[in-house]
């Protein structure tokens, strides 16, 4: 039964909160619906927590996503043993900067004005996010080859949630850790038009060309500091 | 402005928990069937008049043995190994019958189940069991890696399994397949790969069975597995430790110049 909410139950109420409430809230108020930068409060844990994270949760969600989309084509790739043994390193690399970036982001809220400024979603989100990374690194450490076994579960069983008849045998019989992965990534998106994941829907592809911003600060120093990363919503 | 969120974000928890009990409500006092167990817990091992593989044939077993000697056998197999029907067995078919941690309620079961299938008068006798011939252990080893795909579309044995003593250091979501050929010999490898009723196995090979070639291909790389050691040294999950490594001394000289 267990299986049935976590493999059945939980996307379909996910994947309709996320088709319903996001337009809502974009049309109903979208002024208090952000990503609530905090880098002007603190920088040098948010560079340590941050870049790690997304330049690791990026690529490995592309990952996730391609394998999803073109399966065939991605078996074939890693019929090359030796390059799928290389492209797992890299998955993992990738992985373990999401956690260590996660792990800071999470302590970067437990204290000074940060932690002030931190609402419950954002604690639940941190949380979400660490949950992937923990389960996601686990089973590339002991569950390995995921990228390939992937192919072969997981992805049959989201084709037949999106065909709406939900074939639980590819999936039901895995470890619990790989439940976790899926439990957590669902209820993101369940989540997601209640909270700062929001900002998945604002592709920054415009950062890619903006050049750095320029701050100027007041009072410490009179050096001008230029900010690689930068939020806008 | 934070008393908006709050109460959105609990709004959307209740609603999430509340069409997750409503449609729970439908699957409740849901209890497994014979059938149901029977494909959970024995077909790894058995067939209902498919022959013998792992373990044997169970057509007609409810005839040829008593009910108490069969909840005994699934319940508790451990508890009576020198029963001499068990020890000719188990010199038959080379591994015991394990315990699957199975309640006698859900013995009964498998046993009622198991019941609705008589025993034909045998057409196929056990003399016409096929000759096995084995394959090419290299042909057998592209197959595992994936190198060469399965004609029917199946996944790559490597993605879950190793054979580390034929120097395959393969997936390590399932079991290591070094010793398979010495625990099961050839009708038992033949017989499991053929079939493949594992747990997950059995869903995401079904319609994509191996072929017969495949199979012989295969439990010759088993067979050569068991036989040798050419166990190699692993460099995952090192290299990818490596990897992360090098991204955090980019990340750290990238700081050292904005921060």
């Amino acid at each position: 039964m267990l299986d049935t909410l976590i493999f059945v139950v939980l996307p379909y109420a996910a994947i309709a909160l996320a088709l319903f409430v996001t337009p809502y809230r974009y049309f109903k108020n979208r002024l208090d619906w952000s990503a609530f930068s905090t880098q002007f409060l603190e920088r040098r844990k948010l560079y340590w927590g941050s870049i790690p994270w997304h330049y690791g949760i990026v690529i490995v969600l592309a990952g996730h996503l391609i394998g999803f989309l073109f399966p065939s084509a991605v078996q074939s790739v890693l019929s090359n043993f030796s390059l799928l043994i290389a492209l797992e390193s890299i998955a993992l690399s990738l992985g373990l900067l999401a956690l260590v970036g996660s792990v800071i982001l999470l302590i970067r809220r437990t204290s000074g004005i940060v932690r002030a400024v931190t609402s419950y979603s954002d604690w639940i989100v941190l949380l979400l996010v660490l949950n992937q990374a923990i389960t996601g690194v686990y089973m590339g450490v002991f569950a390995r080859w995921g990228m390939e076994w992937y192919l072969h579960t997981a992805v049959p069983w989201l084709y037949s949630l999106l065909t709406l008849n939900p074939q639980i045998g590819y999936v039901s019989e895995l470890p619990l850790v790989f439940k976790l992965h899926v439990a957590g990534a669902f209820l993101i998106l369940a989540v997601l038009p209640f909270t700062k994941f929001v900002h998945f829907l604002f592709l920054p592809l415009d950062f890619l060309k903006d050049p750095p911003l320029l701050y100027r600060w007041a009072s410490r120093r009179e050096k001008k500091v230029v900010i690689g990363e930068t939020k806008k919503i | 402005m934070r008393i908006v969120k709050r109460s959105l974000l609990a709004k959307s928890l209740f609603w999430t928990l509340a069409v997750m009990l409503l449609s729970l409500s439908a699957g409740v006092s849901y209890a497994q069937t014979g059938e149901e167990l029977f494909s959970k817990k024995c077909v790894s091992c058995h067939t209902i008049g498919g022959g013998d593989v792992v373990g044997p044939d169970l057509l007609g077993i409810t005839e040829k043995r008593d009910r108490e000697w069969l909840i005994r056998i699934i319940v508790d197999p451990d508890s009576f190994l020198d029963d001499p029907i068990r020890q000719e067995n188990i010199a038959k078919y080379g591994v015991k019958m394990p315990d699957l941690g199975l309640s006698e309620e859900e013995a009964v079961k498998i046993i009622e189940f198991l019941s609705q299938f008589a025993a034909q008068p045998s057409e196929a006798t056990p003399e016409e069991t096929p000759e096995i011939q084995l394959g090419d252990p290299e042909i057998g080893r592209a197959l595992f890696i994936g190198e060469l795909r399965f004609t029917n579309g199946g996944p790559p044995c490597v993605a879950c399994h190793s054979v580390r003593s034929a120097g395959i250091n393969g997936g390590t979501l399932a079991k290591d397949l070094s010793d398979l050929y010495a625990r099961l010999g050839d009708r038992g490898v033949y017989g499991a790969l053929k079939s493949l009723q594992f747990p997950v196995m059995k869903d995401i090979y079904a319609g994509k069975e191996l072929t017969d070639e495949e199979v012989a291909h295969l439990a010759a790389l088993f067979k050569e597995a068991s036989e040798t050691n050419r166990a190699k040294s692993d460099i995952y999950p090192l290299s990818g430790i490596v990897v992360f490594l090098v991204a955090i001394g980019i990340a750290t000289v990238y700081f050292r110049r904005v921060g």
